[in-house]
């Protein structure tokens, strides 16, 4: 049953799939565009070469969250279009049909992050990096995997949700907006928006992956 | 008519002639004193017209002290009076936020900038026997109009910002503080070390702080060898500097790309492929320096000292004569030199911020449970809707 439900899946996620794959093999390319013969270049060059690199690698987030989100909608657009009545004819129960469904869209967003990593070992291979810098393709994919994974989970999870679970995490953030906004007002030097972000991107808060090395090339 | 007409124009003319004759005569000697009369006149007037510019000139040029903080500046009177004391203040600033350095040195100094006719501010008065800190670029740039009839004080502006400026002052009196220490400090602290830096950061990792071409010990000390670190800094007393902080091959290399080895029978060895030629070619000159991390590394550790451990012990080490500057900021800081070394390595390659991680089983392990927590309240979700 796997299977069927994860070819449903694909089904409704190829396009946004394969464009976003395309983009990850490109990302760690761009990285060495304009040539990565670093071995005898001087460290000025060396440092615009990393500097450039870096540039590069702050968009991998940014592409890991479109994953993640584009397999969380797509997942269940289908049966929000057809109003569920496919799922609640399948003889399984919601958790194990829920659980399918979840199994098939992480395998999804594993194909972005496989992308990625064939395209940073073409650039790692293709980089010839003077001593002390190394290539770290496979941490990078695993970053990459992770942090899909793990925002394919909140969307998943909202896309699902009932409608007052929605209202109650819409709730959350807006009360925790306003809180920020009259705090301000009275002059209080606080934020509660910044530090709820320093809590979840700081290890081990759930959005830590998120923060963290994401270059491919480094020391 | 008409030949009475001619005939008394003729008489006009001969009448004239005579005098036209006689002042002719008189100008070839009169003009020329008159006119050398007036252009002594005019010569005159210049000269008192320059000679009043010039006193309004000089003017500008005498010292004017402006003491702000204990620190005591002395520029040009020309220098705009508002911009030299945001100056000293921002010299302060920086002098204060370092810390390292007592205060009783920064009152025992005046920084003088050059062009200010110094001579009345110490022949006599409190600045007397202070030490004089000389910074040799020029602060000031006056307005051309010397003729004008305000004095050139307020024609005047100073070469660049004040933030700069202050820098500068600052960087004097640290340099003048290096040169009370003793013979080991004084060859291995760089300019303007402990200064706070002008950026507070950048992207890109400070790849070129390593210059990892150069030396053996600087590669070792990237790749997070503590005792690459000590030899890169020079922070042990070694008894062959040469030997033992650089390759023969960085050497090598090195000397290919100068001339000197031309008159040398060690350079040429060397470059024949002599290993102990070229050590021995480095000692005859004195090239590369016997520290093979540069100024900007060597700031950014004495820089790192002061952030990690704080001014105190900074200012510990740096009034200690005894054993090598590693012992030294050792002693002072309370942690190894091993330790001291790798915690700058990972403040410069994390550039002030905790060093970020690859991904791992350590990171991973949120993620994985989040992603668990978020499944299982989507599977136990009480309705479809």
């Amino acid at each position: 049953m796997f299977r069927q439900i994860l070819r449903a899946q694909w089904l409704a996620a190829r396009l946004a799939v394969v464009i976003l794959g395309v983009l990850a093999f490109a990302a760690p390319l761009l990285a060495v565009f304009w040539g990565g013969d670093l071995r005898s270049a001087g460290s000025d060059q060396v440092a615009y070469w990393l500097q450039g690199s870096e540039r590069i690698a702050a968009l991998l987030p940014y592409l890991a969250l479109l994953v993640g989100v584009a397999a969380g909608f797509l997942a269940w657009s289908p049966d929000h279009a057809g109003r569920h009545v496919y799922a609640l004819s399948l003889p399984v129960s919601r958790a194990r049909f829920v659980a399918l469904r979840f199994g098939a869209g992480a395998v999804i967003t594993a194909v972005p992050a496989l992308a990625l990593l064939v395209g940073a070992i073409v650039a790692s291979l293709s980089v010839s990096l003077p001593e002390g810098l190394h290539a770290y393709p496979a941490q990078l994919t695993l970053r990459f995997l992770l942090a899909s994974l793990t925002l394919y989970a909140i969307i998943f999870a909202l896309s699902i949700s009932t409608k007052r679970a929605q209202l109650l995490t819409a709730g959350a953030i807006g009360g925790v907006i306003l809180a920020d906004l009259l705090l301000a007002a009275w002059d209080v030097h606080f934020s509660v928006t910044a530090e709820t972000l320093v809590l979840l991107t700081t290890w081990p808060g759930p959005l830590s992956i998120l923060a963290g090395a994401w270059t491919l090339f480094d020391v | 008519m008409c030949r009475t007409a001619v005939a008394l124009a003729l008489c006009g003319l001969c009448s004239a002639a005579p005098g036209l004759r006689a002042q002719a005569g008189e100008s070839a000697d009169a003009r020329d004193q008159r006119l050398l009369a007036r252009a002594e006149s005019l010569d005159a007037g210049r000269q008192a017209a320059h000679a009043a510019a010039e006193a309004r000139y000089r003017i500008g040029w005498l010292a004017h002290v402006v003491e702000r903080h204990g620190l005591a500046i002395v520029v040009p009177a020309a220098a705009p009076d508002s911009s030299v004391r945001e100056l000293a203040d921002s010299a302060s600033e920086l002098l204060d936020e370092f810390g390292a350095i007592p205060q009783s040195f920064r009152a025992s100094l005046v920084v003088v900038w050059p062009h200010a006719d110094t001579a009345p501010v110490f022949s006599a008065g409190q600045y007397a026997g202070r030490r004089r800190v000389i910074i040799l670029s020029p602060i000031v740039v006056l307005g051309a109009d010397y003729s004008s009839e305000r004095p050139p004080r307020s024609g005047s502006m100073l070469v660049g910002s004040v933030a700069e400026l202050g820098r500068t002052a600052a960087g004097a009196v640290l340099r003048s503080y290096a040169k009370t220490l003793d013979d080991q400090w004084r060859a291995w602290l760089p300019d303007e070390y402990g200064l706070r830096s002008r950026t507070a950061g950048g992207e890109g990792r400070p790849w070129s702080m390593f210059a990892p071409g150069s030396s053996i010990s600087g590669r070792g000390c990237l790749s997070g060898k503590a005792s690459s670190c000590r030899l890169w800094f020079g922070l042990d007393d070694d008894a062959d500097p040469y030997g033992s902080r650089y390759g023969a091959a960085d050497l090598r290399a090195l000397y290919q790309n100068m001339w000197l080895h031309n008159n040398h029978r060690n350079g040429r060895a060397c470059l024949a492929g002599s290993d102990s030629a070229c050590v021995a070619f480095a000692r005859e000159i004195g090239q590369p320096l016997p520290v093979p991390a540069d100024g900007g590394a060597r700031r950014s550790l004495v820089r790192a000292v002061h952030d990690l451990r704080g001014a105190p012990a900074l200012a510990a080490a740096l009034a200690d004569t005894t054993g090598s500057i590693g012992q030294r900021l050792a002693r002072a800081t309370g942690v190894s030199e091993d330790s001291l070394v790798l915690e700058w390595r990972r403040l410069v390659l994390g550039q002030g911020s905790a060093l970020q991680s690859r991904a791992g089983g350590k990171e991973a392990v949120p993620a994985l449970l989040f992603a668990g927590v978020l499944l299982l309240a989507a599977a136990g979700s009480g309705r479809w809707h």
